[in-house]
């Protein structure tokens, strides 16, 4: 009888194990929940993996990091963080595509801006104009060994030292037919700048798409990986996953998360857990 | 066993209808079965699903970008090798740049730029590759000039010597006016280029080489004529004048050219264009003669003509054609056909070809009727592919143009369309319904003469062992006398509603009685085999399958003989 209990038991167990994880999952964009083609979830796993300390709801965030990575912030609330690392001469990266990090960039004292644009060209990687190829423009410590880089859906860059530039051949394609007509004039666009702040740098980067999952999933993407593991690659790095699309769920993704990111759950649980067990032992289930 | 029985017969034709309709609805799903692949969610509005997207890697500026500093390369050494008279080699440069060009313009039309600065780039070049192939066969022409000069004056030939001024004098005109073309966007271009960082120096030098060239055929043409003048000096008795009307000219529009003999001698009049015979005619009685020309594939640009008559030379009047626009439409025919129209304004552009490109490259070339209609069939694959057409024959005076991309449909080969179109879903349909026809007849021919069979079994092997103790029912050995026959008291129990149901009590009754192991599964065959030499049993078992299987219609009297043949039959028994 035991052993049909145990075997129930198990069996409840991967069930709820199953469901578990399925609550968990979002399939909101650049969400680091989301295990999908447009989430974070690889990156975050490979931050991890690479030494990375995420920030995430819940956490403090760590005092002596040299390098901040945003993934399309919303909102100043990052600020006293980012301010930190620029005043101990570190680096805060911002990817943004939709323009939501300007505020940001504003408070920070930096010039520099995402416009948000349909940034196309005819240097593509796959078969869309808004894949976009660009090329290294300027030197920089986190474009060692990169040349060319593959962008998806970029925006465009105004202001700062240009980093990374599209050729020639591209366009702000504003009716999204796939093709420069008039008024969409065929020229350069920066994709990545810098700009120093005091005695850290600023890195901005107009497409946050660069994370997302789906890019991970091409075998040969040029320098991407490359770029990434720069970006990842200095003493202490913090991912935010507090203040930008990272750290969005939605459904039942988000109260569970919710749930979880607060300090006292864990404890909740475990008490829970425990009074379980006790339970069965009491009648003599287990 | 019974409950089985009787419902098993209803819910296979509804299970075989249920499949055949379902079948019938997927039929059509069938080629195409997918109903969710990856490529169906393969963007939002922040990203492409790259992953599932066709890696192509294009670095289309690193082919753009040099092809245009090779195209101004080409330019440079051909101008140079036109001024230093190597027509051999300058031959050679105008086939490479022309071919450069050329791609260049596929590329435009294949990365679907025709509205962007490249596009402009393209059209400047396209007015400078019309340049450079006239500045090149006029200034190959007059040099030959040079030649045929000294043939004529060798042979004391005043006329031919004339011509040979004349022709000179139309081509330096020519070369004046094309030179003064090409120079006359270079500002225009070299802009363009810079703004793509094409290096332009080769382009520059190009156009200085080229107003050289026109410096010193104005020179040469001017010592030839001060030359043959003074060698030949014109007649004095007998001379012809020229006149032009319009003085510009388009695509489409007539030219007016009259003019008039003075002086005795032939009627015979040739008129030249750009020192080319253009027409041979006869004055009038008064010396008057009178062309009319229209303007068709002529190069845009000025255009001298003269006319000559018997040793007497008209001057030579220069007229202009203008370059008129073009308006040029696709559509798709079906069947991987297209056709289409090309104007220049209101006028049907004739006999001009028309290129069709399917991603820059060409599938066909068709050629324009008289009112500008231009039809046939591409050189694609199967499948649907994107055309566009493309008007851009420098030997018109009108500008290139493209039409609009059409999608276009070819059709799987003819005899797979056979197949697969026309045959192939009608027979699928076809068979299903067969199929469906012959499951139900099927099932009712096995239900139909069962049914007595049944109707037996209903009553006697299927009984559960309780209705047994409570109804014996009627046994299948044969009965022993006639009033304790079950047989026929169930005949009498079916006969006023089922006939042939209660004729088949009889006929078990008498294959009982013919000796046979089990006389509910019996056939008439196996009676007759059993019984050969009976007759009126013979009768009787050809009358039964008449009314079971013939479906003949029973009459009082049909009844009374069965029932009759029948208790003798089983008198005769006992």
């Amino acid at each position: 009888m035991r052993i049909s209990l145990l075997i129930a038991g198990l069996l409840i167990l991967l069930t709820l194990g199953a469901m578990g994880a399925h609550l968990q999952a979002t399939n909101a964009e650049l969400s680091r929940f989301n295990p999908g083609w447009n989430g974070t979830a690889v990156f975050f796993s490979l931050a991890e993996r690479n030494g990375a300390i995420v920030h995430s709801p819940g956490s403090s965030p760590v005092d002596h990091a040299d390098r901040y990575l945003l993934i399309a912030p919303d909102g100043v609330g990052a600020e006293p963080i980012a301010r930190g690392v620029l005043a101990g001469g570190g680096t805060v990266i911002i990817a943004d595509e939709d323009g939501g990090a300007n505020e940001l960039l504003e408070v920070l004292g930096v010039e520099m801006r995402i416009i948000p644009g349909n940034v196309s060209s005819a240097d593509m990687e796959f078969a869309s104009p808004r894949t976009v190829r660009a090329q290294v423009s300027s030197n920089h410590s986190v474009l060692t060994g990169v040349e060319t880089l593959v962008f998806n859906r970029p925006s465009f860059i105004e202001g700062g030292e240009p980093l990374v530039r599209t050729s020639v051949l591209s366009w702000i394609d504003h009716d999204g037919d796939g093709s420069p007509g008039s008024g969409e004039t065929l020229g350069r666009y920066t994709l990545i700048a810098s700009e120093r702040i005091g005695a850290g740098d600023v890195i901005l980067i107009a497409d946050a798409s660069l994370f997302a999952s789906t890019m991970k999933q091409v075998r040969r993407l040029h320098d991407n990986p490359r770029l990434v593991t720069n970006l990842l690659d200095s003493d202490t790095v913090m991912v935010d996953a507090v203040y930008g699309r990272p750290a969005d769920a939605e459904g039942p993704a988000y109260i569970v998360h919710t749930v979880k990111s607060a300090p006292i759950s864990s404890i909740i649980v475990i008490f829970l857990l425990m009074m379980v067990v006790a339970f069965a032992f009491r009648r003599q289930i287990l | 066993m019974r409950r089985d029985a009787k419902g098993s017969l209803p819910t296979l034709p509804a299970v075989a209808v249920l499949i055949c309709i379902v079948l019938l609805l997927i039929t059509p799903h069938a080629a195409s079965p997918v109903l969710y692949t990856t490529k169906s969610d393969s963007f939002t509005a922040m990203h492409d699903r790259v992953s599932v997207l066709r890696q192509v890697s294009q670095d289309n500026t690193g082919i753009a970008l040099p092809l245009m500093e090779e195209i101004f390369s080409s330019s440079g050494t051909l101008v140079l090798n036109i001024n230093l008279r190597d027509f051999e080699s300058a031959e050679r440069d105008l086939d490479d740049y022309l071919a450069r060009s050329r791609q260049f313009d596929n590329m435009v039309v294949r990365l679907d730029m025709s509205q962007s600065d490249l596009e402009e780039w393209r059209r400047l070049n396209a007015q400078n590759r019309e340049d450079l192939t006239s500045l090149f066969e006029d200034t190959q022409r007059f040099s030959e000039l040079k030649r045929l000069e000294i043939e004529y004056r060798d042979a004391d030939n005043p006329d031919m010597l004339y011509s040979v001024m004349y022709e000179g004098e139309a081509l330096r005109s020519r070369i004046k006016e094309t030179v003064t073309s090409y120079e006359g966007r270079s500002e225009e271009m070299t802009g363009v280029s810079e703004r793509f960082g094409v290096e332009t120096t080769p382009y520059t030098q190009s156009v200085d080489d080229a107003r050289s060239l026109s410096v010193s055929v104005e020179d040469e043409q001017e010592e030839r004529s001060t030359e043959i003048r003074r060698v030949a000096p014109p007649r004095a008795d007998r001379s012809i004048t020229i006149g032009l009307e319009p003085a510009e000219v388009r695509y489409g529009d007539i030219l007016t050219i009259s003019g008039r003999i003075i002086g005795s001698g032939s009627q015979d009049v040739a008129l030249y264009l750009d020192s080319r015979l253009l027409w041979n005619g006869t004055a009038a009685s008064d010396g008057t003669y009178l062309h009319r020309m229209s303007i068709g594939m002529i190069r845009t640009g000025m255009h001298t003509l003269y006319a000559t008559s018997d040793g007497a030379f008209s001057d030579v009047p220069a007229f202009r054609v203008i370059r008129s626009p073009t308006s040029l439409t696709l559509a798709s025919s079906g069947g991987g056909n297209v056709h289409g129209v090309l104007l220049s304004g209101d006028v049907p552009v004739r006999d001009a070809p028309v290129r069709i490109l399917s991603a820059g490259r060409p599938v066909a070339t068709l050629t324009t009727d008289a009112d500008g209609r231009f039809t046939g069939a591409l050189r694609l694959s199967e499948g649907d592919h994107r055309v566009v057409a493309a008007f851009d024959d420098h030997r018109y005076p009108l500008e290139p143009s493209w039409s609009e991309e059409v999608l276009v449909h070819v059709p799987p080969r003819k005899e797979s369309q056979g197949v697969g179109g026309i045959i192939l879903y009608p027979l699928v349909v076809l068979i299903l319904l067969a199929s469906l026809g012959g499951a139900i007849w099927y099932l009712r021919r096995q239900s139909s003469p069962s049914e007595p069979r049944v109707s037996v079994m209903e009553e006697r092997p299927d009984r559960t062992e309780e209705e047994h103790a409570e109804d014996p029912g009627p046994e299948l050995s044969p009965p022993t006398d006639e009033y304790g026959d079950p047989f026929l008291e169930a005949y009498h129990a079916a006969v006023g509603s089922d006939y042939p149901a209660a004729l088949r009590h009889l006929f078990i009754s008498l294959a009982g009685a013919a000796g046979l192991p089990d006389p509910a599964y019996a056939t008439v065959g196996d009676i007759r085999r059993k019984q050969p030499d009976d007759p009126r049993l013979h009768a009787w078992l050809s009358a039964y399958e008449r009314v079971l299987y013939g479906g003949h219609t029973i009459t009082d009297a049909d009844r009374d003989w069965f029932l009759a043949e029948y208790l003798f039959l089983r008198e005769e028994d006992a």
